[in-house]
């Protein structure tokens, strides 16, 4: 059986691990690569799934910042959480389609790749780093918590290449 | 109609949908966000619809539901899933009939650690439910 999906890496070459540096050097290699990142980001094919999160931060601190927006008693959107999101989203290769994005009952950052009623994967990003997913493949399910570090857990990203491939064989069945 | 306080295991639940990332036009399928349930008391709200014609579905929905929210919002259409179907992933509902024909979806793992089961039973539900949109009727 051909492979539809191959992952590429495990995580994006756009991720930089986090900085813990103090000196001068370390601060203007880290400001150096965010200029880098800056240009990149303005790019047509780079990083979009990095712009539909600014784009659905930006919407929900207008639309989402108090508790109960969505007159169901959602709690208000967690900004620790989107900016985790922000560097989630930046960890994801390339070749990655863009998934659903959207705010959860808990004000956190959910993205999501359904491609049928059997076929969905999504993760949620907490402010503690906590990556919630769960997941339905036909007959297999999945559920669990890993944390957001420099890379990319390889279970999402499994899970991730999972939900697709099971996508584009759907597509050609 | 006064419906009996007892469930029965074939009824159809309504949950509405009332934002637009509850469903999918392309796949006609209901999106697990609609069966997320508010983590404030982890009740879904659902409607009893059995013995009403679709038109009275949405006008009763429309009056009960979506009006007495505090921003009354656009009004999509339903998930439509059977009493069945929600207690095989587990849970149960509760007739609570207030207001009437009211229930609540409950019984969803409490606390942090459990949420990622809460999202997969949101998706199962989701996987199950029937996508009936308001402009179609």
């Amino acid at each position: 059986m051909t492979k539809v999906y191959t992952p590429v890496g495990t995580t994006s070459s756009l991720a930089f691990p986090s900085n813990s540096g103090v000196s001068d050097d370390a601060s203007a290699v880290e400001r150096e690569y965010q200029e880098m990142l800056g240009s990149l980001f303005q790019g047509q094919t780079v990083a979009k799934i990095y712009r539909q999160t600014v784009r659905i931060f930006n919407q929900a601190i207008e639309e989402s910042s108090f508790d109960n927006w969505d007159g169901q008693g959602a709690k208000a959107l967690d900004t620790l959480a989107w900016e985790k999101a922000l560097w989630f989203s930046q960890l994801l290769p390339t070749d990655v389609p863009v998934p659903d994005i959207y705010v959860d009952s808990d004000g956190e950052a959910t993205f999501e790749w359904y491609i049928a009623p059997l076929q969905v994967f999504s993760v949620t990003v907490r402010g503690n780093g906590g990556l919630v997913y769960a997941g339905i493949f036909g007959e297999n399910k999945t559920h669990g918590t890993e944390h957001l570090d420099d890379e990319m857990p390889a279970v999402i990203l499994d899970n991730i290449y999972r939900v697709l491939a099971g996508g584009a064989y759907l597509a050609v069945a | 109609m006064r419906l009996p306080s007892a469930l029965g295991s074939n009824e159809s639940l309504a949950r509405c949908l009332y934002q637009r990332n509850h469903f999918k036009v392309e796949t006609h399928s209901v999106l697990p966000k609609a069966f997320e349930p508010p983590s404030s008391n982890l009740r879904l709200s659902v409607f009893r619809i059995c013995g009403l014609h679709i038109r009275d579905v949405w006008t009763y929905l429309q009056t009960n539901a979506i009006n007495k929210m505090p921003q009354p919002p656009t009004f999509y259409g339903i998930a439509d899933i059977t009493v069945s179907v929600v207690q095989a992933t587990g849970l149960t509902v509760d007739p609570d009939d207030t207001p009437p024909r009211h229930a609540s979806i409950v019984g969803w793992p409490e606390g942090d650690t459990n949420k990622s089961k809460r999202k997969l039973l949101s998706q199962e539900l989701a996987s199950k439910a029937k996508l009936v949109l308001r402009n179609r009727n």
